[in-house]
């Protein structure tokens, strides 16, 4: 269920929602709203009211459903409609995550008491990825372990325990935040996008994060998605909602450090263009850095720019696939031939793990070179030694 | 063939137990051996340890490393990776089987050689960790995660009840238990004696249902102090594929078989005669 109705209320202390009230709470309300059609009780109200836009209308969504239907207890909580999955735009679900929590009042009206997470929709989802929610979530070191170049297996295994699975909150409450790729379940997203924060800001010494889960709806699912983020004017529901935490991060006055990784690049892109369209006014307290850009750097950089957002380093690695033509980063034929070499490596048979340009944070050329000669890739590890080379003026 | 054979099986990677390596190690009086098949993972390896006097005063505090609520000295670690079949899209990992083979230590006042009182303790352990009155500063291994937890709801339900929409107490209940069964560390299941390889281990598993990722923990007592724990973590990085999850149920099942654990009676009498 996503909402539960908790009894009849007779002399509670609720109000109605009207446009004065809504402004004064920062809530946008609803172009079809009719005012006094629910009530509110104080707790609602702030909560409510300490969501972000894209949260506060789904909610509300969900509230004016609640509201035809008091006594209804069905509740679908996964579209059984294809289609509705594939046109990205949309929020694929029926029901959002929240729980609303009601009372009837003697005249029948809908008194909404509180608004909470729905414990059984957040976070990792048992057997079904595609069930998983975006949603930020803070996640919090748990054992001191660290990615800071060729590790052993102990290090690696411990690597994956550093970070808890994360707990969902409503806002951004660290000093840090991070944007995942495609294919990450909320627990791998969890420790992976700790290590990128890490790497990202390793003079900070993270010791928690909001992790804003970008879920994985399966590849061909994800690669639509960042078509529709890409390509079309609107954009993914995922790049909506980030723009929604943005808008509040920068109405609140935090500034945080985010660091984007792989698709996360393509959806944060989106969310900056959806922001300037939707929100508007300057995101000069956020700084960014940015990891295996599946998005075009330069064009992020531009619109991060004009947004007053500080780009802090960009890291991708040059035998990457995915920054050089996917984000169409390096589309040069010298380019081009690492990455079809290379690509084996990210997509193919050859993408075993350690070796991959991509999924770990990149820490330099050399560091990338002996991973792949610790892993027998002698090689690749000889073509990046010529890269090394070239780059360095002495060409053998 | 290779990819044929990936996409039949459904996942490519894992164990490969025709690339197989054999692990000796000296615990003492005892000689360990394991036999793996070689990790797919790269990695930089130190130099193999082979010799754990785990008895020598102060030797266990030394070398003890911490992971969660687990204390422990590590003797080895292997981990193997499965990957999707045939096309990766940013790394394509389904999951990790990983080894870990762990020298532990109980607290004063229990017998590891007692099992039943071992079983007790490795569940005790896990539940006095997270409910623990004392709550960790940030990397300390999670302690007292449970109570953080039921901290933080009392105080949203003290704001709520004083915003006038208290918690009835089955609804407060309710979300706690929601709250720890979905990020916080419910209660094990009892741990359980096994007979394998002729030895009669403590076996647990901490599992939440959650996600199917989970560790199956079998310990062998070795004196009334220490034990050894076999570890193996059945991390899933993509629930929605389960094909390469039974595989590593087998691959387990098959490196518990090549467990292999002597004792020397010279040293062990020697060691006996000295005390």
């Amino acid at each position: 269920m996503s909402w539960i109705h908790t009894g009849k209320t007779q002399a509670f202390n609720y109000t109605g929602l009207d446009k004065n009230m809504a402004q004064e709470h920062g809530i946008r309300l609803p172009a079809q709203y009719l005012v006094n059609k629910w009530q509110l009780t104080h707790q609602a109200l702030l909560m409510l009211a300490s969501l972000n836009d894209y949260d506060q209308q789904q909610v509300m969504k969900e509230i004016e459903y609640v509201t035809r239907y008091p006594s209804t207890t069905y509740s679908t909580k996964h579209s059984l409609n294809p289609f509705r999955r594939i046109y990205r735009t949309r929020y694929p679900f029926r029901c959002y995550h929240y729980l609303i929590e009601y009372r009837t009042a003697a005249n029948g009206q809908v008194v909404i008491d509180d608004i909470l997470f729905d414990q059984s929709l957040q976070g990792a989802k048992a057997g079904n990825s595609a069930a998983e929610r975006t949603m930020l979530y803070q996640v919090k070191r748990k054992n001191p372990s660290n990615y800071t170049g060729p590790a052993s297996q102990g290090d690696i295994n411990s690597l994956q325990d550093a970070w808890d699975e994360g707990k969902p909150v409503h806002q951004v409450i660290t000093e840090h935040a991070a944007v995942n790729g495609m294919q990450n379940d909320q627990r791998k997203a969890a420790w992976l996008m700790g290590a990128h924060a890490h790497a990202a800001y390793q003079s900070d010494g993270i010791s928690a994060y909001t992790l804003f889960h970008n879920p994985s709806d399966g590849w061909k699912l994800d690669l639509a998605e960042c078509i529709f983020d890409k390509a079309s004017r609107s954009k993914s529901h995922n790049a909506q909602h980030l723009a929604a935490v943005l808008a509040q991060v920068q109405q609140q006055g935090k500034s945080v450090k985010w660091v984007v990784h792989s698709q996360g690049a393509i959806v944060f892109n989106a969310a900056l263009l959806h922001y300037r369209r939707h929100y508007g006014g300057q995101l000069h307290r956020q700084l960014l850095t940015i990891h295996g850009s599946g998005a075009n750097v330069s064009k992020l950089t531009q619109i991060a720019n004009s947004l007053s957002i500080k780009i802090v380093a960009v890291r991708n690695n040059p035998f990457d696939v995915v920054p050089n033509i996917a984000g169409g980063n390096d589309l040069s034929a010298s380019s081009l031939c690492r990455s079809i070499k290379f690509c084996g490596l990210v997509f193919g048979k050859d993408s075993e793990p350690g070796v991959s340009p991509h999924t770990l944070p990149y820490l330099g050329i050399e560091t990338y070179k002996q991973q792949l000669l610790m892993f027998g890739q002698h090689k690749k590890a000889d073509q990046v030694q010529k890269y090394i080379n070239k780059h360095a003026g002495k060409v053998s | 063939m290779q990819p044929l054979k990936n996409w039949w099986q459904g996942f490519a990677g894992g164990p490969d137990f025709n690339r197989l390596q054999k692990l000796s190690f000296l615990l003492e009086e005892f000689s360990l051996q394991l036999t793996l098949p070689y990790s797919n993972i790269s990695s930089d390896e130190p130099p193999k340890q082979v010799n754990y006097p785990f008895r020598s005063n102060g030797w266990f505090e030394q070398h003890q490393q911490q992971k969660d609520q687990h204390k422990y000295v590590p003797i080895h670690t292997e981990g193997w990776c499965y990957l999707a079949p045939l096309l990766r899209f940013d790394g394509g990992e389904y999951g990790w089987l990983w080894l870990n083979v762990w020298l532990k230590k109980v607290p004063e006042g229990i017998d590891a050689l007692d099992r039943q009182a071992l079983a007790q303790h490795v569940i005790n352990e896990h539940d006095q960790h997270y409910n623990s009155v004392a709550i960790g500063a940030e990397s300390e291994y999670g302690l007292g995660r449970n109570t953080e937890i039921e901290s933080e709801l009392k105080e949203y339900a003290e704001l709520r009840a004083s915003r006038g929409s208290p918690f009835t107490e089955e609804r407060y209940r309710d979300e706690l238990q929601g709250r720890i069964n979905n990020y916080g560390y419910p209660p094990l299941h009892p741990a359980k004696l096994v007979t394998l390889q002729g030895f009669e281990w403590v076996f647990y598993q901490e599992k939440y249902d959650r996600h199917p990722t989970r560790t199956d923990f079998y310990c062998l007592p070795l004196s009334s102090k220490f034990y050894l724990a076999l570890c193996f973590k059945h991390r899933v990085d993509n629930a929605s594929e389960k094909s390469w999850q039974k595989d590593a149920d087998k691959a387990q099942r098959k490196v518990l078989d090549s467990f292999y654990l002597s004792i020397n009676t010279i040293s062990h009498s020697l060691l006996q005669s000295s005390k």
